[in-house]
Formats: structure tokens, sequence, C-alpha cells
């Protein structure tokens, strides 16, 4: 599984400070025009998107989420389980 | 790592986080700019193309539709889909483009029925936001769709929706691109 992060329009020193202050460990990218963020529809944000190995969108949220849940925990376990 | 480990990581997926807590607080709210009652928004300012522009990226599909961003940018990508059959006289193909933006774009107007010529839909960014006025063109293009196909029931039909979608966009907000309509449909319209 990977998970990657996407930033529009911010600070590069805003993001490393989010990232040390937080310890977060995956990557951040960053989308400066927002072109990514226009290429999947973001108009609000938080916004996550579940991409399958075959590249197809299979999930959307749509608000701030906790990650711990354990119905975060099936719907992961589940997308991982999938097979080709 | 052992052999279950692999298992899982050998059937792969992504997950895209836009936006996030930490940084969410430094990005303010677009602010709205605000225009004079009277103010047309010139077709440099509020055209076509831009209004594809942002509208443009996944396509959004009828049965994946929740928000009312989605209808919204459904509808600009069914109208924009529906503009290119349409210049190439592909009468029937751009009568389902149009036909199917003008209903993703009444779903939207059932809960935002009025037109803003920048409006943040749900989130922090400003759009051009003119349901009213998307499917007031969509109906001037289906006018002659209709014609091209011989169904004279409906060339009535689409005019007088056409004038109706017009008069609300022109109710709530001015711009260069609603006259051009309207001239469009007095031209179009049989002479007494």
């Amino acid at each position: 599984m990977v998970l990657l992060k996407v930033a529009s329009k911010e600070k590069e020193q805003d993001l490393i400070k989010y990232k040390n202050e937080f310890k977060i460990s995956s990557p951040i990218l960053m989308d400066d025009n927002s072109s990514v963020a226009n290429a999947y529809g973001i108009w609000n944000r938080p916004n996550t998107f579940f991409i399958s190995r075959e590249g197809k969108i299979v999930g959307r949220v749509v608000k701030e989420m906790d990650w711990t849940s354990s119905k975060m925990k099936n719907l992961i376990d589940y997308l991982l389980k999938e097979k080709k | 790592m052992n052999r279950m480990d692999f298992k899982k990581i050998s059937y792969l997926i992504f997950i895209l986080i836009f936006g996030f807590l930490g940084t969410r607080c430094a990005t303010p709210k677009e602010e709205l700019k605000t225009f004079p009652k009277d103010y047309v928004h010139p077709l440099t300012e509020i055209n076509f193309e831009k209004v594809f522009n942002e509208n443009r990226g996944l396509k959004i599909l009828e049965e994946n539709a929740t928000m009312i961003h989605d209808y919204y940018r459904g509808g600009v990508q069914e109208k924009e889909e529906g503009e290119r059959l349409f210049r190439e006289s592909r009468w029937e193909d751009a009568r389902i483009h149009l036909e199917k933006s003008n209903r993703f774009l009444r779903v939207v107007l059932k809960y935002l029925p009025e037109d803003d010529a920048y409006r943040n839909i749900y989130g922090e960014q400003a759009v051009i936001f003119l349901p009213n006025l998307l499917i007031a063109d969509n109906h001037l293009k289906l006018i002659t769709v209709y014609k091209s196909l011989k169904n004279d029931n409906k060339v009535g039909e689409a005019r007088g929706e056409a004038r109706y979608y017009l008069a609300g966009s022109l109710k709530s907000v001015k711009t260069e691109w609603a006259y051009q309509i309207k001239k469009g449909l007095e031209d179009e319209s049989p002479k007494k």
C-alpha cells in the first residue's frame, strides 16, 4: 500500500514544518499550480482517493476521517485482499 | 518480512490524500470578488473555455455523482463533449450529451438555484458558477439539433426552456455570454 499526500498551493517551508511537527513519514507531493487537484476534481479538502493497482479509482472520501477507526481498517484490508 | 506481508504488498493500492489537517489552516478560503449589481461580466472574463478548464479532469459518471460539485462538473463536461459533437454536425450524439448535461445541471439547481459569477462550492476554490446559463445555452444548441433531426415538437419546447433558464441567469448575474444567447434566441425565433 502506498500513501501519498498532495499539498496544493502550499509553501515548502510550511510543509516541512508540518511534516516534522507531526512526524509524518509518508511523502508529501507539492502541487504548486493545483494541476493535479484540478485533474482529480478537488474543490474541497481534505479529499482522499483509493486507487487500485490497475489505476482505477475504487473509493473516495470527501471529508476528514479517522484513519485508526475499525471502519477504515476494514476498508483498507478489503482493498488489499482484492485480487487482480 | 514474513510470507503474509509479502502477499499483501503484492496487491498494491494507492491512497492519495489532497490537503490535510496541518496545512489546512494555512489555506484561507478564496476571497470572492464583489461586483456592482448591474455589472456585465465581459466574455474575456467569463466564457466557455474558462468554465471548461475549471471542470476538466476525471470524468464524472452519472452513477458516481454524489455531491453538488460532482453534478456541476459532470454537467460542464457533458456540455463540452456535446459542443464538440455539435460543431461536427453529429446531431444525435450531440443531443445525447447536451441533454445529459442538462440533467446534471438541473440537479445542481435543486440545491443552488441561483447563478453566481464566482462561487465557492463546498470548498475553498471559487469557480464560475452559471448552471442556469449553461442550461439555456444547451437548449439554444438543442434547437438546432432538434431542427436537424426533424423533431419539430422538441424545437418549441427547447426554445421555451432556453428563455426560462436565461431569465433565471440574468436575474442573478449579468454576463455578455447571456446577452449573446439572448441574441441567438432572437435570431433563431420565427419572425412574425
